[in-house]
């Protein structure tokens, strides 16, 4: 690569420690998009196998949470929704970065989508299932979920119904979502496995592209009408991604506790969702990126634009939790008062003052300054949001959960008379939580074993020398943005891939 | 001089020597504790109750005390024993009593009680004499893991919507439902576009 196109190479040096790739090392996308799923790396099996063993650990934990009672996970009549609640929100949260960035891509064009889209749109899909498991251990008896949404049992009246519904249409939508730009990857997938390869995987391999693939020809109509296909789902994905997180904050909102019972949360939520899917897909990029070297395909130059994507979210909620906490605490009300009290300077202040810190100023600082806007910095700021953010979820959760309702019938205002309820972190949620936050990388290295890690057509597609005129008129990638189609794809023309031959149809290939 | 006040430093001595140990003897008498035990010991445990698992049984023992009085053993029988929990709602964590029993001849009195939450509890016994006397107390605490049990009332029947709300549910179903359709469909409709008859197809015209 630094050979082909030198000023390239040094202007998307990475900063991650990777070197930079050799000329014809890694820069042919069909073999960098088809390594993981040809070569089994040392680090494979070993992180399979530690990730799983976390994942039985957090299987063992909620089994006993089962024989036990939800008294084992620090539950108690006085702090009555905890870590479970704030789990399910931040994990169904971090899924929307994936599809909806994809999304807001596609429909804008932007050409240095392409080498991402994979990756964010695989992250969505594993993320939202783990963070979907959730409502599990939060409703504490199993055998009984299906009475929650099976009529005549179920209350249309209840957001927690409403979540089902809107979640699992959001997942049928991610799903779809994943699968129609990987229809002609497929393909390709088919002719680059050896039909001989034995193994189990490589038959499964086989079978999953025979069945999912289709008869991909790369014809002008077919590509028409995937393309449209692929429109369609991306623009109706980012009102579901709004409204499904709109839809889980009304299970809060629509409460009459003070902290709880907020307007502001729809939007709250959701800008939340979306800073740290954002957060995550950068996380997500980035090890992918060093796992199976892909620095011929990503750069610097993505995650700093990530990195712009997400710090504006962040901005965005730095000020609402402003606007919410000003209004609850100017307000005076004996619950609101109180319950703003504990959280900016009683029981809760560090862990409020730890997200604002984390999450609120670093991420928009690290991004603001030119020495540290880089691949690592964005990483750093996406890790501490990450984190932070799940922080943050917990003050959203506990201190409402865990407000004494008792108000002292000898003072007017109702003074609260009783004391703060006391949630107990034991080693079950933890466990649970933990197995959980091990199951997305799991998920995603399983999930690569299986399909390219990049979007090969997409690619070799935005490569093309009408696409890239197309790009190039794009909003924010003119060529005085010094970003061109071709440098996101490692500096090279990638439509002249090299053998088996090319897949992507006779437009491509011939 | 010096030995003029060297003496008044002395008696000085002597005083606040006599003080503190009148202070102590005072003391010692006033706490049977540091007297010497001589009124009954109360302990108290806290286990699942063998028949029940959701129940803890409150087993509060009256012992002999450490030291004989000149009145010979005393008797552990008959003794009124109170239990509580401590509560945190309030402030102060105050005491709710779950009830009272009395001593058997061996000086035990056992009270079941059913949790009402799960989580670490403080329980709290205290002895009293015929006379009102207060024997002595005791505390424990206990971890109730099993769930209480279950809601034996009705529960209240879910509320029917009204015309607004049921409306309001039907057009959001129907969106919903609508959404399912549109994906499905686009899935069928490209694994259809993409089906021999139409790869065919479109290679011929290509060709």
């Amino acid at each position: 690569m630094s050979k082909e196109n030198p000023s390239i190479a040094e202007d998307h040096a990475c900063d991650l420690g990777e070197e930079v790739t050799e000329p014809g090392e890694l820069a042919d996308v069909r073999a960098s998009a088809m390594r993981p799923v040809l070569e089994t790396p040392r680090w494979w099996w070993p992180a399979v196998l530690v990730l799983g063993a976390i994942v039985v650990l957090g299987i063992v934990a909620w089994v006993v949470q089962v024989a036990d009672g939800l008294g084992v996970a620090g539950y108690n009549d006085r702090a009555f929704w905890s870590i479970y609640e704030a789990d399910l929100v931040a994990f169904i949260g971090v899924s929307y970065g994936g599809a909806v960035v994809s999304a807001i891509l596609r429909i804008t064009k932007a050409a240095w989508r392409a080498p991402l889209t994979r990756i964010a749109e695989a992250t969505a899909l594993v993320t939202l299932p783990v963070g979907m498991l959730f409502i599990v251990p939060h409703l504490g008896s199993p055998w009984k979920i299906w009475e929650l949404v099976w009529p005549p049992y179920w209350n249309l009246s209840s957001p927690i119904l409403w979540d089902f519904f809107a979640v699992s249409t959001y997942l049928l939508a991610t799903a779809v979502f994943f699968y129609l730009p990987l229809i002609p990857d497929l393909k390709i997938a088919q002719e680059w496995l050896d039909p001989n390869r034995p193994g189990l995987r490589s038959r499964a391999c086989r079978r999953i592209y025979k069945a999912l693939g289709g008869n991909w020809t790369g014809s002008a109509p077919q590509r028409r009408l995937l393309h449209g296909a692929i429109g369609l789902v991306a623009i109706m994905i980012i009102p579901m991604a709004v409204s499904v997180h709109s839809v889980l904050s009304f299970a809060f909102a629509s409460s009459s506790r003070a902290g709880y019972l907020e307007t502001i949360f729809p939007v709250y939520f959701v800008v939340a969702a979306l800073y740290t899917g954002v957060a995550l897909v950068v996380l997500s990029i980035a090890a992918c990126r060093r796992l199976w070297h892909l620095e011929a395909f990503i750069h610097s130059r993505h995650f700093v634009r990530l990195g712009f994507v997400m710090v504006a979210f962040g901005a965005v909620y730095l000020y609402l939790t402003f606007t919410e906490y000003l209004i609850d605490g100017y307000s005076g009300t004996s619950g609101n008062a109180a319950w703003v009290h504990q959280v900016l300077l009683g029981r809760y202040w560090i862990p409020f003052w730890f997200y604002f810190v984390a999450a609120g100023v670093v991420p928009i600082v690290i991004m603001a300054f030119r020495r540290t806007r880089t691949a690592r910095g964005a990483v750093v700021a996406s890790g501490l949001v990450v984190f932070a953010m799940w922080v943050k979820r917990l003050v959203i959760v506990i201190p409402p959960a865990t407000e004494p309702l008792v108000r002292s019938p000898l003072s007017a205002g109702g003074v609260l008379a009783g004391n703060w309820g006391t949630y107990h972190f034991t080693w079950v949620p933890i466990s649970i939580t933990v197995a959980a936050t091990a199951a997305i990388p799991l998920l995603l290295l399983v999930l690569f074993r299986f399909v390219p890690i990049l979007p090969i057509a997409e690619m070799e597609e935005l490569a093309g020398p009408e696409e890239r005129a197309e790009s190039v008129a794009v909003p924010g990638l003119s060529s005085g943005d010094g970003f061109r189609p071709a440098a996101a794809l490692g500096g090279r023309s990638l439509a002249a891939s090299t053998s088996p031959p090319s897949a992507m149809g006779e437009e491509g290939g011939r | 001089m010096s030995r003029v006040l060297s003496s008044k430093v002395a008696l000085g001595g002597w005083i606040i020597s006599s003080l503190a140990l009148a202070a102590v003897v005072v003391l010692a008498w006033a706490s049977p504790a540091w007297a010497g035990t001589t009124t009954p010991v109360l302990r108290l445990a806290a286990e699942v109750a063998p028949h029940d698992p959701g129940a803890v049984e409150l087993l509060a023992t009256l012992e002999q005390p450490r030291e004989p009085v000149s009145s010979g053993r005393v008797s552990l029988g008959g003794v009124s024993v109170s239990f509580s929990v401590r509560v945190e709602e309030f402030s102060g964590a105050p005491l709710l009593a779950l009830g009272t029993a009395k001593t058997d001849a061996a000086g035990i009195a056992m009270l079941t009680y059913r949790p009402t939450w799960t989580g670490r509890q403080a329980f709290v016994a205290t002895a009293t004499n015929e006379a009102g006397t207060s024997l002595g107390s005791a505390t424990t605490t206990f971890i109730a893991k099993s769930s209480p049990q279950s809601f034996a009332g009705t529960v209240e029947a879910v509320r029917p919507d009204g015309a607004i709300g049921q409306a309001v549910a039907g057009v959001l179903l129907s969106i919903v439902a609508l959404i399912w359709i549109v994906l499905l469909a686009v899935v069928v409709r490209v694994n259809l576009g993409l089906g021999p008859s139409r790869a065919a197809e479109s290679s011929g015209l290509k060709s």
